[in-house]
């Protein structure tokens, strides 16, 4: 029964949703009209601890909720996971219940032209058979390697390897008349994507050092290859991060390593938005209420950050392929242009009423930020005191529009003095937020993939490609133990 | 209805249309149970399921593992609101863990029928073999009596299931008429939230047993002149409508709105920074100690389990800490159960089979213990040995549905009161000159070590009275130092228990677990503002 | 593959089991009598009422009746007797607090209201006395928010707009009662005149014989002889308390109606007036409000639409025209016919389709189906629909003229059965800079001219009625929950009469 192919049940297929919409349909009563939003997933799991690995799973769900609206009720929802005839029927029958017990009537009364119709963007990267064929055993001896790294050094290592692969449909039944192609223009065309992740903990045996390395990506083959030069930089990330010293909290000179960046974009990332700061919500992008024109103004167009900075989104980019809306722009989208702040994500409606093109511009899921030509060593090399960071943890925001931002730092923490590393430095908090850090950019080296999976299952890819940063004055507010 | 259904069961009644009648739980999913269809899912006790169940441990047996155990769940989410909004979901699913020359091979799935728990088995056992190259690591799993067919249903007074949603719908929004008779007073939500499980588990050792839990949980906030408060006696709660009926809720509501006119009327001030006598309301401590001590005691935490994970803990060294490291002042005893009337992480067995039982953590301030499942107690047997008790897991192996693998989570904690009569108002008139807080929201590190603790309700206090509001507070922290700066505990009427959700592992998990505590004086606690850069 | 087989399998399965619950809810039907709060009572009440409102809706709806052919459009002022149910659950939730001398007295707001559900009257007007009687005469300004309140209370407005609390119908018998027995303890005039004019509904009643209408003109005289008894100073009190309550133009509007009507001689002296010209009418109008003191005056303006009423009716301005084939499009409004000058656009009501959930007639329906019975009763009634290009249509955008989206515009409003010419003003708008980009509509000249020098734009909704002459007559929002239906059918009927009778001579 470990079958390898796309109808060994791991997740459905396009034509199992095609059936499924057809069967939810077929046992509707009451007329009206029916939709379904359906997700299934399946995963394949390691995770290793002491340098043993300790669990392999296969795991799978499916999700169907079936959305109907008898004629002149309002809509009905009752999520399942089972799929045979008489669950369904089942759901479908509580959901009419529901339906009945409101009335949302003049539905479909009246002229309204045919639906607009637009295919999903077909190039993104999204799917790989390599991750959905990776079998237990492939991730096992991938595990043992990196493991292998770590025993060497007699350091303990504890890791993750993930592949799966999901996908997602929402199809409906709603006004055939006005459609022009095989969906409506708000629904989900269904799409299936793949995702790995691999990453790996390094601490040695006393508990005084601790590395790590991670990468995410959506296809397993980049991991699997990836894995020794991961291991290694995990365990002498440990080696060199052991017996730490503690040091003065203040303002540093950092040398942060890419996924130190991302770690600290994250709120940025989040926060491109244009509905929040022209509805006057918090958010850094909103400027001031314009009186004369009665709206708020945002800071669109105006330079946010430092101009060598340009964070953008390629969804045809291999490295940057994401789950897309056939209404989402399938071109490049540019948030942050050499500084400026271009654009903001928003809906389909904001943009329909209010901005020219046609689709809506897509929040930032995922993202590349570009660099520069630095090197790390050059970065260091060119240091006269700093911190060197690997990762940062627990970030959380505490102030919405500054984007001001407490966390930690973790796994490999070093002090920098005349372009040396000179010794292992205590974990600080800091209270910093990412935007003082791209106004205080010195340097910039290559952007590379960070681990940056999405965790929940069945949820959507959002890969980065984020440089390494120099910037001065990070705020360092406090001494923290753990290691 | 429970009891006639066992009895029915007791008298080889074969389950189906009159059983289905009996109503206890409407069961809209179907499985094939190998009688020649689909069926309505039978109730958790039913003969097939437990053949279901062992189905899948022989299957896996047979595919080679040493041990084998398998967990079916039939969950059950209602969300209902005071707009009468109502939403339903449910779910099946099925998960077997085998263990293979020390290796753990895991394979679950939303189908329950007889040839899908073979698969299951047997991919259990593929997964666990497919790690096992070389010598097999050694996994002693601690003793554990067998179960033999045993049921427990979690007492709950009234299953939420079982009142109309209608009936529910009115209270809520009767809790909203309820504030709005205040003048000034808003209430913006009031939901309700109800979970049931049936769950069964079985394993090589020929345990079997099967459960059906119940989780409450609800939300209501109050306003007034822009101060928010949130309910916090409705937190999650092995419990059923009764969370709701049960507590004089109107009394609650009653009192908060008091306290937020109070509080209305202070003056606001921004934080100065220093050391402070601090006073922590009990779910400041809660949160405290569930973020501090609690996240420390977990033994795979310990032992790097959780390092490419939630992290560490700030106990390095178990054996050599048990019994003699100092953790808090001699008054501070924290104990931990998962056997608790009413608390969100109570059951009978846990994900193991193992029965649940009180254990204490801290005793007198020191360490004596840790959160265990059966294969993490085996990794204390030295010290069980050399204290004379058995090596016994404390039954914290917990999935939260059988599509997840087992972990070690969180049990429910307790925080053991202080001899006096004290409570938050008391402790407040005890201080000279300090701060006070409720509702502390806390973020702590990777090893439970340190924190900082944020925007909850801080007073200033001068000559025992709250004499203004400080915004813009944190609390920071070493738990090394907290739990030794505890001044006074709040007495035995302060304690306040609270349901929390906790997340671990790789993929993460979510449980659900209950912190009691009173509420505590910290001698010097140092505030800072959180949002001063260096 | 379990979903390849569960086909063959359905073929065996026979169907769930008697007493198989599939995710059924219990009925909603609960017991109400073991419910322990007041405030319970008050929820069961309210999901009742509307279960019942959203069933009869539905049913309605399937048994082919609309909401536009149902007599009643009015949600605010509804007359009917409560449905049975909810009188029961009121009755059968309330027996607890059946005693109105036992029940906290601080709940009068929440039980007077629950057990004129139930058909208590008995007993809510004893605890309307209850209430009254703990107000000390002393107190002038208690004793008449007291009064304010409870006369709220009966006449169907509770206190916080719970819509539970409704009363219905309004119980203005008890208001009358209220009023004799307290208004004058309140020594205050302006405080008593102020409950008074609450008092009057002349938005609810009809004129007429009817019990009420004459109880509605005992109470409007009475509240004219206050009015007109107050002295200089007292007015400016009422002028001073009245800004601070401008939020309640209907209110007020219902008030001076009642006035309007028994200065000159009730509205069918104003129909009359009409009847003789339109001159005579906006003469008695305007000097009306006039004799109003000066915010008072405003407010009445602001509610019927004075600022337009007598003046000429500009020419509608339009770049496109449809639905007018058959007649000249233009000038519009046409001189010699009676027309309706309605502000219309999809865009405006509907606004951007995202789903299939917006794709249903939500608040336009009001305007539509008014539009629909005017036309419906009046066929000879010229409607011009005034539409501004907006860029997109419901959900399309690409290839959307001003050509194209008037034509989708005329036929969406005629698929509702609004048979109108439609003007399309291809509009001005700028755009904030790149990269913001956003549209800042400009104001039509439509705009400018039909808000009569105010400036700014004209909603959505917007109706003038303009006579043969092209003088405006009547400027009303049809999307509001008010009898703007019944007041245009009057004065159109009365135009059509009058233009009959002319052209008999």
């Amino acid at each position: 029964m470990i079958g390898r192919s796309l109808h060994d049940g791991r997740i459905l297929s396009p034509d199992d949703c095609r059936a499924l919409l057809r069967r939810v349909h077929a046992l509707a009563e009451g007329g009206g009209d029916t939709a379904i939003r359906v997700s299934s997933w399946w995963h394949g799991e390691l995770r290793w601890a002491r340098n043993q690995i300790r669990t392999l799973s296969d795991r799978r769900d499916v999700r169907l909720t079936v959305i109907r609206t008898v004629r002149n009720g309002r809509d009905g929802a009752v999520t399942t996971n089972q799929l045979d005839d008489a669950s369904l029927e089942a759901a479908v029958r509580a959901a009419e219940r529901q339906s009945r017990m409101g009335a949302k009537i003049g539905r479909g009364v009246g002229f309204y032209p045919q639906f607009p119709h637009y295919e999903p963007f077909p190039n993104a990267a999204i799917w790989s058979d390599a991750t959905f064929e990776a079998a237990a055993l492939a991730r096992a001896e991938v595990a043992r390697r990196m493991i292998a790294h770590a025993e060497a050094q007699g350091m303990l290592s504890a890791g993750y390897l993930e592949v799966r692969a999901a996908m997602t449909a929402t199809l409906g039944t709603e006004f055939p008349e006005l459609r022009t192609g095989e969906h409506a223009f708000w629904e989900q065309p269904y799409v299936r994507w793949t995702q790995a992740q691999g990453s790996m903990t390094v601490r040695n045996a006393a508990g005084t050092g601790s590395g790590w390395a991670g990468l995410s990506s959506y296809d397993w083959r980049r991991i699997e290859s990836a894995s020794g030069a991961l291991a290694e930089r995990a365990v002498q990330k440990c080696v060199a991060s052991q017996d730490p010293v503690a040091l003065e909290p203040g303002r540093y000179t950092v040398i942060l390593e890419p996924q130190a960046v991302a770690d600290l974009m994250e709120p940025l990332i989040q926060s491109f938005n244009r509905e929040p700061p022209e509805m006057g919500l918090t958010s850094p992008w909103r400027l001031a209420y314009d009186e004369a024109l009665g709206l708020w103004r945002t800071k669109l167009g105006m330079k946010v950050v430092d101009e060598r900075i340009t964070i953008s989104h390629d969804p045809a980019d291999p490295d940057q392929g994401i789950v897309m809306h056939p209404l989402d722009l399938p071109e490049p989208v540019t948030w942050i242009e050499r500084g400026v702040l271009k654009n903001l994500g928003h809906d389909w409606a904001t943009e329909v009423e209010k901005l020219k093109g046609w689709h809506a511009v897509r929040g930032a899921d995922a993202y590349r930020m570009s660099g520069g030509d630095t090197s790390l060593d050059e970065m260091i090399r060119t240091t006269r005191r700093g911190l060197l960071v690997t990762r940062f943890s627990n970030v959380a925001v505490l102030d919405g529009e500054s984007l001001l931002s407490t966390g930690l730092t973790r796994d490999g923490l070093w002090l920098i003095e005349n372009g040396q590393i000179t010794k292992a430095v205590k974990n600080f908090r800091f209270t910093e937020s990412p935007l003082f850090v791209l106004n205080h950019i010195e340097q910039l080296g290559e952007p590379v993939p960070v681990f940056r999976p999405t965790k929940r299952e069945g949820d959507r890819l959002r890969p980065a490609i984020v440089p390494p940063v120099k910037a001065r004055d990070f705020s360092f507010t406090s001494v923290i133990d753990a290691i | 209805m429970t009891i006639s259904r066992r009895q029915l069961l007791k008298y080889g009644f074969k389950i189906g249309a009159s059983a289905a009648a009996l109503g206890a739980l409407p069961r809209p999913l179907y499985v094939d149970l190998g009688d020649g269809g689909l069926e309505a899912v039978p109730p958790i006790e039913s003969e097939r399921i437990r053949e279901l169940a062992f189905r899948a441990v022989e299957a896996a047996r047979d595919a080679g593992a040493a041990y084998a155990d398998v967990r079916l769940t039939h969950t059950r989410m209602r969300r209902i609101t005071a707009a009468g909004d109502i939403g339903d979901e449910e779910q099946v699913a099925v998960g077997v863990r085998a263990l293979v020359a020390g290796r753990w091979g895991f394979a679950s799935s939303p189908m329950w029928s007889r040839d899908e728990v073979a698969r299951l088995g047997r991919e259990a056992a593929y997964q666990a073999k497919s790690a096992a190259v070389g010598p097999a690591y050694e996994v002693v799993l601690a003793d554990v009596p067998v179960v033999h067919d045993e049921h427990w249903t979690m007492p709950v007074e009234v299953d939420p299931f079982e009142v109309s949603p209608f009936e529910i719908a009115d209270y809520l929004a009767a809790l909203t008429n309820f504030v709005s008779r205040f003048p000034g007073h808003r209430s913006d939500v009031a939901s309700a939230n109800f979970y049931v499980q049936e769950k069964a588990f079985a394993s090589s050792a020929g345990s079997y047993c099967t459960q059906r839990l119940y989780r409450t949980e609800g939300e209501l906030s109050l306003a007034f002149e822009g101060v928010r408060r949130r309910l916090d006696a409705l937190t999650p709660a092995g419990m059923g409508w009764e969370l709701f009926t049960g507590q004089e809720l109107r009394e609650e509501i009653r009192r908060l709105m008091g306290e937020l006119e109070e509080d209305a009327k202070l003056p606001v001030k921004p934080v100065e920074v220093g050391r402070y006598e601090v006073v922590c309301d009990a779910i400041s401590i809660a949160t405290l100690l569930e973020s501090t001590l609690g996240t420390a005691t977990q033994l795979d935490r310990v032992l790097g389990f959780e390092a490419n994970a939630s992290g560490t803990s700030y106990f390095s060294d178990p054996l050599a800490m048990l019994g003699s490291h100092q953790v808090g002042v001699p008054a501070l005893t924290l104990t931990a159960n998962r056997n608790e009337r009413g608390a969100a992480g109570t059951v009978r067995w846990d994900d193991e089979g193992v029965e649940s039982e009180e254990f204490t953590l801290v005793r007198d301030g020191i360490l004596a213990d840790f959160q265990t499942t059966r294969e993490s107690a085996s990794w204390l047997a030295e010290y069980y040995r050399g204290t004379g008790r058995a090596v016994r897991s404390h039954g914290c192996a917990v999935a939260p549905s059988a599509l997840e693998i087992p972990l070690q989570h969180v049990p429910n904690l307790r925080l053991a009161a202080g001899p006096d009569d004290l409570d938050f108002d008391s402790a407040i008139a005890g201080v000279k000159s300090g701060l006070a807080v409720r509702g502390l929201v806390v973020d702590v590190d990777f090893q439970g070590g340190a924190g900082l603790g944020r925007s909850g309700l801080v007073y200033e206090i001068k000559g025992g009275q709250r004499v203004a509001r400080v915004v813009g507070a944190g609390f920071l922290f070493r738990s090394a130092e907290l739990w030794k700066d505890v001044v006074a505990l709040g007495g035995h009427g302060s304690v306040q228990r609270f349901g929390m959700m906790a997340r671990k592992g790789e993929p993460a998990q979510a449980t659900y677990h209950s912190v009691a505590a009173p509420p505590v004086v910290f001698g010097q606690f140092t505030v800072i503002d959180p949002t001063r850069k260096a | 593959m379990r979903y390849r087989f569960v086909l063959a399998l359905a073929v065996l399965w026979a169907g769930p089991a008697a007493g198989q619950t599939l995710f059924e809810w219990p009925d909603t039907a609960v017991d109400v009598s073991k419910y322990t709060t007041i405030e319970e009572c008050w929820a069961a009440v309210g999901r009742v009422r509307r279960r019942i409102a959203e069933e009869k809706e539905w049913t309605d709806a399937n048994r082919g009746m609309w909401r536009d052919t149902m007599p009643d459009l009015v949600q605010g002022t509804a007359v009917e007797p409560l449905p049975e149910r909810v009188r029961e659950t009121a009755r059968a939730c309330l027996s607890r607090f059946a005693d109105p001398e036992a029940v906290p007295i601080d709940a009068y707001w929440i039980l007077v209201p629950l057990y004129l559900h139930a058909g208590w009257d008995d007993r809510a007007w004893a605890l309307v006395e209850r209430r009254m009687a703990a107000v000390s005469d002393d107190d002038p300004e208690a004793l008449a928010a007291a009064a304010d309140t409870m006369i709220d209370i009966l006449r169907g407005s509770p206190k916080g707009g719970h819509h539970a609390l409704a009363v219905q119908p309004p119980r203005y018998d008890l208001v009358d009662e209220l009023l004799a027995r307290y208004a004058d303890r309140i020594s205050d005039r302006v405080l008593r005149f102020r409950a008074y004019s609450r008092s009057l509904s002349w938005a609810t009643y009809p004129p007429g014989d009817s019990v009420e209408a004459k109880r509605e003109r005992d109470r409007a005289t009475r509240v004219l002889a206050l009015f007109d008894s107050l002295a200089d100073h007292e007015i400016d009190r009422l002028v001073q308390q009245s800004q601070s309550m401008l939020t309640e133009i209907e209110a007020y509007r219902a008030q001076f109606g009642a006035l309007m009507e028994l200065s000159y001689g009730g509205r069918e002296a104003l129909l009359d007036s009409l009847r003789s010209s339109t001159s005579a009418y906006v003469k008695l109008t305007k000097q009306f409000e006039k004799r109003l003191p000066p915010v008072l005056g405003q407010l009445y303006a602001e509610a019927t639409g004075g600022f337009a009423i007598g003046s000429r009716a500009p020419a509608i301005e339009a770049d496109i025209w449809i639905g007018c084939e058959q007649d000249p499009c233009e000038p519009r409004p046409r001189p010699g016919r009676i027309s309706l000058v309605v502000f219309a656009s999809p865009g405006e009501c509907v606004g951007v389709i995202a789903g299939p959930g917006e794709m249903y007639l939500d608040r336009c329906a009001v305007m539509l189906i008014r539009l629909r019975r005017l036309k419906q009763r009046f066929p000879e009634l010229d409607i011009t629909t005034v539409s501004r290009s907006l860029g997109f249509w419901g959900y399309l955008k690409e290839g959307i003229t001003p050509e194209r989206e008037a034509e989708l515009t005329w036929r969406w409003l005629n698929s509702f059965g609004v048979e109108a010419a439609l003007a399309m003003v291809r509009t001005d708008y700028w755009r904030l800079p790149d990269p913001d980009a956003r549209r800042i509509d400009t104001e039509s000249a439509n705009d400018r001219n039909y808000t009569f020098g105010k400036g700014g734009r004209v909603q959505s909704g917007a109706a003038f009625l303009i006579d043969e002459d092209g003088i405006v007559v009547r400027v009303d929002d049809l999307t509001a929950l008010i009898e703007v239906e019944a007041e245009f059918t009057e004065l159109i009927a009365v135009l059509f009469e009058r233009k009959g009778a002319r052209a008999g001579k």
